[in-house]
């Protein structure tokens, strides 16, 4: 029987959408644009030690600073597809929710994000060897949060299954773009956040970002290992604890070193 | 099993989804034998298969499996009535799977496998499926609406035969919507309706399986005598859009985004066959990984968007929705030209007319393939249109892609 990412559906060059819906035109009209303009003239993105990303094979990028209107996922994806020296382009994983809401599913899929789920991510790592950028919210960092979110994330459950690596990204500055000044209690134990401009704003939110500059750094990617016997709700639990704390004490690092939010 | 080669027996003979499969199974050197049953006449005569004609329920399937040493049944019933949406068939199943079921594990049965064709509508619509349905994805117990009810009762029914007489295979093979000069699924719903009403916000996956390209895995199935269950879907997933695009059928985005499964129960009540499959492939859709397939050595002529581009070109062709009315056929005529020493050869007759498969494609519908094809692929189509239909704009186009290259 031949190995099952030999035989892969065939691609069909003309088409503008691939087989995850992803359209070419669409992600290369935000990317000319919208992320173009995002990367080089209002965030002034850096991306530091980019060769720590693998240039072949699946890999997951998991980077600090995310949120509900965060923009640091895109912001990397365009970073690597700027910097890394293969120019790889990576895909944004997202909670399968927003891909349940009419026109954001659309929006989402055309953008070429995909959805938390543990088979899908299965076969982009592992089968279609992908680039995958997962975002992690900077005050669910410490111990007992990256337990209960992190290591139950299916993109580390997915790498995991795979032995694909995870490699830390900490953004330093994304925080400081929509600084979260309250979170509302909601019914089910989340929180609204309540920044500058979301939500009284509603969409245009997402426009309303402070110019601060946002510095990336690559850290050394971890291979997830089950070989041992260990299970994978273990080694889930380690590699989600380790990317905690290497992007807590990096991030440290970094914002000691920064001298100013908006200049950097 | 007989040294000679496998004889198979196809059950819903008389529908165009087991004329195909007869056919395929025709086509397979490992095949000896294949007798269609039905309590219905085929609509055209097969060129080997033998058909039978049993009464409702086919009471006396088991006395036909076991006077002709039947290896192998294929129960394609679940995927004849699907094609069409014909729900009343399919709900109504359980006389006949009784009788699948008893020509399995009575005493003495030679049957010693049991392909069951049904559909991927058995997983249902459940917002926690993946993107990509897989076989591993085990189906669930009570799925939602009549036609997965049926689809999970029947397949039931071949585990449990498995069951009782272990040392009968049970292999499931479930397809994604074939489509044909015939349509099937939401897109038959989308030629029966001028303007195809869509979920606004919304533009589902859709994959789906040239209805030869689905005749041909079962048989490979059969022929090659794999076990377990197989997805069969063909190559690229589409968006809905895109599909209906192909179609050259108009949708408008009118539904509401929210409550399509309390308007599916609703019309479902109202006697709207399929209204949940509709509904689920209008409001999430699905892909499939047609891998598990593929790796045991099948290959798919027609990727998703091809087996649209066929089906849609022969349709416009002919300006009909079924698929026409073929050769009668008629028992005695059957049997005087198989029988009688009077018949000095066949007519020729076959239940897949070659016009209308994948090798359909109009030259328009050719011509949009053409740039996605590598030089290698471009000589080898333009020897095959030389030596056949020899199209002047089809052979200028390629030409002029060759010298491009």
């Amino acid at each position: 029987m031949e190995r099952t990412n030999d035989i892969l559906p065939v691609v069909e060059p003309d088409r503008d959408l691939d087989d995850w819906g992803r359209s070419a035109r669409l992600s290369g009209v935000l990317d000319r644009t919208l992320w173009e303009a995002a990367h080089k003239l209002w965030f002034r993105v850096e991306l530091q030690q980019a060769p720590q990303i693998p240039s072949s094979g699946g890999a997951l990028l998991i980077v600090n600073g995310g949120g509900v209107v965060s923009p640091v996922g895109p912001l990397l994806a365009k970073a690597v597809r700027e910097d890394h020296p293969r120019r790889r382009d990576p895909r944004l994983c997202v909670d399968r929710g927003l891909l349940d809401q009419p026109g954001l599913a659309v929006l989402l899929t055309r953008a070429g994000a995909v959805g938390a789920q543990v088979d899908d991510l299965v076969r982009l790592l592992g089968d279609e060897g992908s680039l995958l950028v997962l975002t992690t919210r900077t005050d669910r960092l410490h111990d007992e949060g990256a337990k209960s979110t992190l290591a139950s994330h299916p993109a580390v459950l997915a790498a995991v299954r795979t032995g694909t690596p995870v490699v830390p990204v900490v953004a330093v500055g994304a925080d400081d773009a929509q600084p979260v000044l309250a979170r509302v209690p909601l019914p089910g134990g989340r929180r609204l956040p309540i920044t500058l401009g979301f939500p009284h704003l509603g969409p245009l939110a997402l426009l309303a970002f402070l110019p601060a500059k946002i510095r990336l750094r690559a850290l050394a990617p971890l291979t997830p290992d089950t070989d041992d016997g260990t299970g994978e709700a273990a080694e889930a639990e380690r590699i989600a604890l380790s990317v905690a704390r290497r992007l807590r004490h990096e991030s440290a690092d970094m914002l000691h070193a920064r001298g100013s939010r908006w200049v950097g | 099993m007989t040294g000679e080669g496998l004889r198979v027996l196809v059950t819903a003979g008389s529908s165009r989804f087991a004329a195909l499969v007869v056919t395929a199974l025709e086509r397979r050197d490992d095949v000896a034998t294949v007798i269609a049953v039905d309590d219905r006449a085929p609509g055209a005569p097969f060129a080997r298969a033998e058909f039978v004609r049993l009464g409702a329920g086919l009471t006396q399937l088991p006395r036909i499996v076991r006077g002709a040493a039947v290896d192998v049944l294929v129960d394609v019933r679940a995927a004849a009535a699907i094609a069409p949406l014909d729900e009343r068939r399919i709900t109504g199943h359980a006389a006949v799977t009784e009788r699948v079921s008893a020509a399995c594990i009575e005493s003495g049965s030679p049957v010693r496998r049991l392909v069951t064709v049904g559909s991927v509508h058995r997983h249902g619509w459940d917002r926690d499926l993946p993107a990509f349905l897989t076989e591993e994805i085990e189906p669930p117990a009570n799925p939602r609406g009549g036609l997965a009810r049926a689809l999970a009762e029947i397949e039931r029914s071949a585990l449990a035969t498995r069951a009782r007489r272990p040392e009968v295979a049970v292999t499931t093979v479930r397809l994604a919507d074939p489509v044909g000069p015939a349509g099937s699924g939401i897109l038959q719903a989308a030629d029966r309706l001028p303007l195809l009403p869509t979920v606004l916000g919304f533009d589902p996956p859709v994959q789906v399986v040239h209805e030869e390209d689905a005749a041909a895995a079962v048989a490979h199935v059969v022929g090659e005598r794999l076990d377990g269950p197989f997805l069969v879907a063909a190559d690229g997933t589409l968006a809905l859009s895109e599909a209906l695009q192909i179609l050259g059928r108009a949708h408008a985005p009118v539904l509401p985004p929210w409550g399509t499964a309390v308007i599916a129960g609703v019309l479902s009540r109202a006697g709207l066959g399929g209204a949940h499959e509709i509904a689920g492939q209008l409001r999430r859709g699905r892909g499939i990984d047609n891998r598990r397939l593929k790796a045991t050595g099948f290959s798919y002529r027609a990727t998703s968007r091809e087996a649209l581009l066929t089906a849609s070109g022969v349709r416009r062709r002919r300006r009909v929705l079924h698929p026409g009315v073929p050769a009668p056929y008629e028992p005695e005529v059957e049997a005087f030209l198989r029988y009688s020493p009077s018949a000095r050869t066949g007519d020729g007759a076959s239940s897949a007319p070659d016009e209308d498969g994948i090798g359909a494609l109009e030259g328009d519908a050719l011509l949009l393939l053409l740039p996605s094809l590598d030089p290698e692929a471009l000589r080898a189509l333009r020897a095959h249109e030389e030596a056949g239909p020899g199209r002047r704009r089809v052979l200028d186009e390629i030409d002029l892609l060759l010298h491009r290259t």
